[in-house]
């Protein structure tokens, strides 16, 4: 069942990417209300990425139809992009530029004002630790710090909806729970939160609803009760539980014998 | 299971073929790649065996004196470019990064037999065997002096390429950190340059009187023949005269060095054990003092001034490519790639009028033609503008903003860049050819036509766009670069100079053939026309973006 359009912040309809014979992700049917902390979850190479590239206007779905904020994902691309954050597993960043310079550079693509631009730049550094390394080449950050950087540019212009793919990956936990603090905060305030991630207790704590996708398909959709009422858990079963459940998981409880 | 108690594994037997293996691989993992390799193998192949039989000539119609010298600049020559190799960018490749084999206990000295070893299969390396098989041949007399003859060139090979893989390791921190790699982008071609106009000046240095003798007799070639390289043609020379004693002198003096080479190696590979040395390397990294103040002023002024005329994300995208251009090697490679362009257009000039032509007949073709080819050496930056973006394309294209603003703010840069550069070396060349008259003609045709080529270039862009990206000084094109491609690529400058035709005819027919009074009408023409394809170049591109920017995006953030 797919809630009214006016209240959802992410429509998708019958979506489908093909990759030659392999598809994807196979006609799903996605609805995220708006203020709504979505956790759209599955196993590795089960289509969360290709999902979220589709939504975002980076994958071009082979059928099926968008809308992100009211606004139709094939025809009305720049305006969906005006109202979406984003930031992808693979972080691409121009990494020739300072961190400064890139989130300025962000803002600014966005059409914020220099000064805001300014301002709103210095807040993200200070928050998520970058401040000493404003002024050093991207090229030269860890891991971590590029993804900070990439999660700063993507919530520099306070979007409407924010995909994030796995976040939290690399990332430090004084980091994670100031990026936790500003998720909730933009949710508050109405901002969709689009996110994937692996780790199931982020997602418990997080998540207001959330979607299994296994092979390409949603094999889930709800909240923690509605979940386990369709993997048939009991009522003390965790994320973890329902959802090795949901996605058919085979875990073995042999190991290896010659350890 | 019982516990197995396996014996010492034969980390050489692996090694060895972990190397082979990966070779294979980088070989045929793709078509591409597998034809690349063929086309190598059929040209440098040949290439190899006409120089060994060059060689085994040398050395059977010069006089034996002269035939050792020749031993010793073909034994110098191997072991310069064996050694400049890994400086090159050549050889630093997965095989070779011994860092990754550290996690497995292997001592230093195995690590080093296997990187040894392994190289024997290198393409390099097995190019090399012809003329070491003709050395041998040539310079053998009797089983005395094949037996001296073959121990020196294993030692010269063992030691070379223990000399090799040691510069590799000690290089591998500043060759793998980005400025390095960066200062190499731009070294190396500069070189190259140096090494072109040398080695065009030499033969006329030789007509002038070289004397040959004299070079071989001078202290350079004499300190040169001590080399590793010097010791085994000696050693290898004196044995085939029949000469023994300071043929086992020789030997004996590179069995020496040898031996330090391998001391030297074990020791750079046992740094490379505790840390100390290559990519393995963790090196705390020096604080750079914060910035002063005034150019933090002057950097606000100058983003006011900016974003005060032009929309923010038209000034965003040009901020973003000028500290590109800067920055990014790319830009500074395919900078030096137009200087070492221009001196090829410098030594033919000379060799021209060094063929008694006159200068005033070349220069003036020189100067228009010259010109609108340094277009088409700098046609990567312009044909493909989105290459450069590799995978943060897919970051560009999530900008809200009109995409004909991205191409402008692109445009503006490259533009400005190319121009300026270009009216440069166009000032330089009509100063270098005596034709001043001429140059406010040659600035206007040079502005012009990069104008074109950028216009041209935003459609190319986005119909056949590729990753591009430095590693080590060499440009490498993602796979996507295939033959449909190359075949649009050399249709599409085929286009551009034929839409460069009425450019030219605007400024040179006046000039030459009719009355210079009609530059007056010509000019303004010649500008409005280049304005008007500038203008459907950008709204053709636009379109294009508009349907196929997923794509493109997919496409750049292939991998090599």
């Amino acid at each position: 069942m797919i809630p009214q359009p006016s209240t959802d912040a992410v429509v998708a309809t019958n979506l489908t990417k093909r990759f030659g014979q392999m598809t994807a992700v196979d006609g799903i049917d996605l609805a995220v209300a708006e203020g709504e902390f979505f956790g759209f979850l599955g196993p590795n190479g089960a289509g969360k990425s290709t999902t979220i590239k589709m939504l975002c206007g980076l994958l071009r779905p082979t059928a099926g139809a968008i809308r992100i904020a009211g606004y139709d994902g094939q025809t009305q691309p720049l305006e969906v992009k005006r109202r979406i954050g984003v930031l992808l597993e693979e972080v691409n960043l121009y990494e020739r530029l300072t961190g400064r310079e890139f989130l300025i550079f962000a803002a600014r693509m966005h059409g914020l004002a220099l000064g805001e631009a300014r301002e709103r730049c210095s807040d993200l550094l200070e928050l998520l630790e970058l401040a000493d390394a404003k002024d050093k080449l991207i090229v030269d950050y860890s891991m971590g710090m590029k993804k900070k950087t990439a999660f700063a540019a993507a919530l520099i212009h306070h979007p409407r909806v924010m995909f994030l793919d796995e976040p939290f990956n690399g990332i430090d936990p004084i980091s994670v729970r100031a990026i936790r603090n500003v998720l909730r905060q933009l949710t508050e305030h109405g901002t969709t939160i689009f996110f994937t991630t692996h780790v199931m207790e982020v997602v418990e704590r997080l998540c207001t609803r959330v979607a299994i996708i296994n092979r390409g398909r949603i094999v889930g959709d709800g909240d923690l009760a509605e979940l386990r009422e369709k993997a048939k858990a009991g009522g003390e079963s965790s994320l973890e539980d329902i959802f090795l459940k949901l996605v058919d998981a085979r875990v073995d409880e042999e190991t290896l014998s010659w350890l | 299971m019982a516990l197995r108690t396996a014996g010492a594994p034969d980390y050489l037997g692996l090694l060895c073929w972990l190397k082979l293996k990966l070779v294979w691989r980088t070989v045929t993992r793709r078509t591409s790649a597998a034809i690349g390799a063929v086309l190598a193998a059929l040209i440098f192949a040949p290439a190899s065996v006409f120089v060994a039989l060059g060689c085994y000539w040398g050395f059977h119609e010069l006089r034996p004196q002269m035939a050792e010298h020749l031993l010793r600049g073909v034994l110098l020559a191997a072991y310069a470019l064996w050694i400049m190799s890994p400086i090159l960018g050549y050889a630093i490749t997965e095989d070779y990064d011994i860092a990754k084999l550290l996690v497995y206990p292997l001592s230093p000295r195995m690590l080093l037999a296997g990187v040894a070893l392994g190289s024997v299969v290198d393409f390099g390396v097995l190019l090399l065997v012809p003329t070491l098989v003709v050395v041998l041949i040539s310079f053998s007399a009797g089983a005395a002096s094949f037996l001296i003859a073959g121990f020196a060139l294993v030692l010269f090979m063992l030691h070379t390429v223990l000399l090799a893989q040691a510069v590799n390791l000690a290089a591998a921190g500043i060759l793998r950190s980005r400025r390095g790699r960066d200062i190499l982008a731009v070294a190396i071609p500069l070189m190259m340059t140096v090494f072109y106009v040398v080695s065009q000046s030499l033969p006329h240095l030789a007509e002038r009187g070289l004397a040959w003798s004299e070079f071989l007799e001078s202290p350079a070639w004499k300190a040169l023949s001590f080399l590793p390289s010097g010791l085994a043609a000696r050693a290898i020379g004196a044995a085939s005269r029949g000469v023994y004693p300071p043929a086992l002198f020789y030997l004996g003096l590179l069995a020496v060095v040898s031996g330090a080479t391998l001391y030297l190696a074990g020791w750079l590979v046992g740094l490379v054990y505790v840390g100390e040395a290559g990519s393995a390397a963790v090196r705390p990294k020096r604080e750079r003092a914060a910035p002063a103040r005034p150019r933090k002023e002057r950097e606000a002024a100058r983003h006011t001034w900016l974003s005060s005329r032009v929309p923010p994300a038209i000034a965003a995208v040009a901020e973003k490519e000028l500290r590109y251009l800067v920055r990014d090697p790319f830009f500074k490679a395919t900078i030096a790639q137009t200087i070492y362009m221009l001196a090829v257009f410098a030594v033919m000039l000379f060799q021209m009028a060094h063929g008694g032509r006159s200068a005033h007949a070349i220069s003036g073709g020189f100067l228009w033609g010259g010109t609108g080819m340094l277009l088409m050496v700098q046609s990567s930056l312009a044909l493909n503008s989105f290459g450069p973006e590799g995978s943060a394309a897919s970051l560009l294209f999530l900008f809200p903003c009109s995409r004909r603003e991205i191409l402008i703010g692109k445009n503006v840069v490259l533009f400005l860049g190319l121009g300026a550069l270009n009216s440069v070396i166009a000032t330089g060349l009509c100063l270098a050819a005596k034709q001043a008259q001429v140059l406010p003609l040659i600035l206007i045709w040079t502005v012009l036509a990069c104008a074109l080529f950028v216009g041209c270039g935003n459609i190319m862009s986005a119909l056949f766009p590729f990753r591009i990206a430095m590693k080590g000084w060499v440009m490498r094109r993602s796979a996507s670069m295939g033959c449909s491609a190359s075949l649009a690529y050399a249709g599409a400058m085929l286009v551009i100079g034929l839409l460069m035709l009425p450019v030219a005819a605007a400024l040179v027919v006046p000039t030459y053939w009719v009355s210079r009074l009609w530059l007056a009408a010509t000019i303004p023409v010649a500008f409005a026309y280049v304005a008007s394809i500038y203008v459907a170049s950008l709204r053709m591109t636009e379109e294009i973006l508009r349907e196929r920017e997923p794509e493109i995006a997919a496409r750049l953030a292939e991998a090599d």
